[in-house]
């Protein structure tokens, strides 16, 4: 293998690995860096290869070294992307109802002069149907956005409490 | 292959050992890896992977810094690790806390051989 092989190798292992691009750029310098010296202090490529260890080795020990910038596993990302995607969700559905009650009290022009519709949502006109007097007494959200909104909260909290469970254990 | 025991007595010192070389005389990551293994009697014979990590927490730490030489002259550009003021200030109490600590787990550890 030569030195420009090993160097790609290590890389792709660094980034599979899942290690902050910070750190994974300042190991690939310096590592190219000392590959290079040891070339000019005539070592062969494959005795410098030998003693730094495959790639994979060569990133399990950094990571057992550097727990701190360990990288993430898989269902970690799994979780925290479920997480996010939850999280969107919940403030979609959230955004959904509060709509729903504002549409609910706030008729557009076009019903104007037009018979109004005596419930909507459990909202119930007293007063004149016209714009100015109609008056709304109360108001429920649809009770499948209620479920939709509980249901999305709650899968959200599961991944990032999962997701802090397992990062906290890795860092045991 | 060395045993989780030795890894573990080896990680409490790399970092103190390591500043103590670069304030002896600034170094690249390769020099202190040779320099370490030499002087140590092969004890610390170490891979990268395991002298970066240490190099890095020292840097971000304040107590070493890094500088490039080389670059564009003749050879490879090596990346140079020197001590701060804030290291050499930092090293007397650690070479103390090592004394320290060497001392009490020896007399914890041999303590009947001394008093037979």
């Amino acid at each position: 293998m030569t030195e420009k092989q090993y160097l790609r190798k290590v890389s792709a292992a660094l980034r599979r690995s899942g290690m902050e691009k910070k750190t994974r750029k300042r190991l690939e310098a310096d590592l190219a860096s000392e590959f290079s010296i040891r070339l000019e202090k005539g070592e062969s490529a494959e005795e410098i290869i030998r003693s730094m260890g495959t790639p994979e080795e060569l990133v399990k020990g950094f990571c057992l070294e550097a727990p701190a910038v360990s990288p993430k596993t898989r269902k970690q990302k799994v979780l925290f992307v479920l997480g996010i995607i939850f999280a969107v969700l919940t403030a979609a559905t959230g955004l959904g109802t509060a709509w729903e009650e504002y549409t609910v009290g706030n008729f557009p022009p076009l019903f104007y002069g037009r018979p109004i519709p005596k419930q909507v949502n459990g909202a119930q006109v007293i007063g004149g149907a016209d714009g100015p007097t109609k008056i709304f007494v109360s108001s429920n959200p649809s009770p499948a956005l209620l479920a939709l909104l509980g249901i999305c909260a709650a899968v959200c909290v599961v991944c990032f409490v999962l997701y802090a469970q397992s990062s906290r254990k890795k860092q045991r | 292959m060395e045993d989780r025991y030795e890894r573990q007595l080896k990680k409490g010192a790399l970092e103190i050992v390591i500043l103590r070389l670069i304030e002896k005389r600034p170094s690249y990551g390769y020099e202190l890896l040779t320099e370490l293994e030499k002087k140590s009697g092969r004890f610390f014979s170490l891979r990268e992977g395991t002298l970066y990590p240490v190099l890095y927490r020292l840097e971000d730490d304040g107590l070493i810094h890094a500088e490039w030489k080389g670059a564009g002259g003749r050879g490879a550009p090596k990346k140079v690790y020197f001590i701060t003021p804030q290291g050499k200030e930092r090293l007397p109490g650690l070479c103390s806390l090592w004394q320290q600590f060497s001392k009490s787990v020896s007399d914890i550890l041999f303590e009947e051989e001394s008093k037979s």
